[in-house]
């Protein structure tokens, strides 16, 4: 069955055949990511948008958690119906830049955003990520009225390919209050790009900004449980009937670890089979953390799980 | 040569050039997302082939009045967290400059003092090279730092204590001749 990791160490069996009825069938729903899982950059994973059609007609839920803090979940809702993928709408959708937001709101406002003040957010991003602050309730540093005696009250390391040196000493500025926090949105130290080449991730510009300031940053994102407790709160999600489909060891596996989900890992992204059986071979407690407990070439591969 | 258009995916076709075989990452107060997309790129086409170099990890260089403002350790993170791998560090404490001074000058260890301000790079690359290590309080580090280190039970605190220490350089003066 789906249950939750409990005792031993998952065995990355690739899933197919009886198993994957064995699996699917008990299932409530299924946590997806996205780069990597349902896409490549503008081209969707042959085969994804109809397994999402054939979850949502077994009644299995199909919900949404990544990573990249670069698109606001309105636009991330666009994108899966320009890449054919039917009836997802930005309520299922977790994005590493909303629940930033989500996560600013309740400590810097303790969740009421209404808005009234108590300091602003240096936001180091796109506007993607600055309208998740600002729909939250937020005020960013660097917008609305200028001569405002407001503090900065949190810095946020999210993908900025705006990022320069001024930026850094300036969110430096800030951090010299222990009061202001510094938060990132996810860890990834790069991103694949579709012609194999990579960019850099929120991870290298957080490692930036931790040597200036002495600080470590509170991380949003995957594999920190954070993200799923937001799901939680909307969804009231049972780990122990929902998966986890990822394509990066170090985010999505052990996102599904440390919250209790069984995990499948898809190969149509980052992570290589080789890796997590280097994982599953190795010594080390934690590196047992990062092994999937299925794998599948690709999330099409789960389509004879469902009923017809 | 400058990047074409706006955004990692122009910049991510630009040429690479194909005599470069180092990334070398020192103070740069114009370092940007491009530039790190740029040294990504060479990293990993070059490979092993390609060094990564860092001047040295400062994290903060002080400024009058008490400020900082960023180091090189912080941007030389940055590309080894993008890059996942470590850079060659010059810099103290390591001691390749060391070495670059004894190649140079006919250096007697046991006779020589390494004076400096910051525990973390003058004072332990001092103590590691075997030099007599005098720490001077006009900079960076405190005598409290030093007792914090003093009494710790950790040896790679330890080596961070200086054999001896002045209120500043000038208090040298009355040891030497007229």
């Amino acid at each position: 069955g789906c249950s939750g990791s409990g005792g031993g160490m998952a065995s990355c069996r690739r899933l197919s055949g009886a198993g994957l009825r064995e699996v699917l069938g008990p299932a409530q729903g299924l946590l997806f990511d996205c780069d990597g899982v349902l896409w490549a950059g503008e081209r969707a994973v042959p085969g994804a948008p109809e397994l999402l059609e054939r979850l949502r007609r077994s009644g299995k839920a199909a919900l949404f958690v990544s990573n990249n803090s670069r698109r606001s979940v309105a636009e991330l809702e666009r994108r899966f119906s320009r890449l054919g993928f039917r009836g997802v709408r930005a309520e299922h959708v977790f994005s590493s830049a909303l629940c930033s937001a989500l996560f600013l709101r309740q400590r810097l406002l303790g969740g009421g955003g209404n808005g009234s003040g108590n300091g602003r957010v240096f936001v180091m991003g796109g506007e993607g990520l600055r309208g998740e602050v600002r729909d939250a309730g937020l005020r960013l540093e660097g917008e609305g009225e200028s001569g405002t005696a407001e503090p900065v009250r949190a810095v946020l390391v999210g993908y900025d390919d705006q990022f320069t040196f001024a930026k850094l000493a300036q969110a430096c500025g800030y951090l010299r209050d222990p009061q202001c926090l510094l938060v990132a949105t996810d860890p990834d130290p790069w991103h694949p790009l579709s012609d194999g080449q990579r960019t850099p991730g929120t991870g290298s510009l957080t490692a930036a900004v931790e040597t200036a300031s002495g600080r470590k940053a509170l991380v949003v994102g995957k594999p920190n449980r954070y993200m799923f407790d937001c799901i939680v709160e909307r969804f009231g999600v049972d780990p122990s009937r929902t998966l986890m489909v990822g394509d990066r060891l170090e985010t999505d596996i052990l996102f599904g670890k440390n919250c209790g989900l069984s995990t499948i890992l898809t190969l149509t992204g980052v992570s290589r089979l080789e890796e997590a059986q280097a994982y599953m071979a190795s010594d080390s407690a934690a590196a047992k953390d990062l092994v999937p407990n299925y794998y599948v070439d690709s999330i099409a591969d789960l389509i004879p799980g469902l009923d017809e | 040569a400058a990047l074409p258009g706006p955004a990692p995916a122009d910049w991510a076709q630009a040429p690479l050039d194909p005599a470069v075989r180092a990334v070398l990452v020192g103070f740069d107060e114009h370092f940007s997302y491009a530039k790190l997309c740029q040294a990504l790129r060479y990293l990993l086409r070059g490979g092993s082939d390609c060094l990564l170099v860092g001047t040295n990890r400062d994290n903060r260089l002080p400024l009058e009045g008490g400020t900082a403002i960023p180091g090189t350790g912080c941007l030389v993170k940055a590309v080894e967290t993008a890059a996942q791998r470590e850079a060659f560090i010059v810099g103290k404490p390591n001691r390749y400059m060391f070495d670059c001074v004894v190649s140079e000058f006919d250096i007697d260890p046991a006779r020589t003092i390494m004076v400096g301000d910051r525990l973390d790079t003058d004072i332990l690359m001092g103590n590691s090279c075997g030099l007599t290590t005098l720490l001077t309080l006009t900079g960076v580090s405190t005598l409290e730092e030093v007792k914090g280190h003093q009494e710790s039970d950790c040896p790679t605190r330890r080596s961070l204590v200086p054999h001896y220490y002045v209120d500043s350089i000038a208090d040298l003066l009355p040891a030497l001749g007229e």
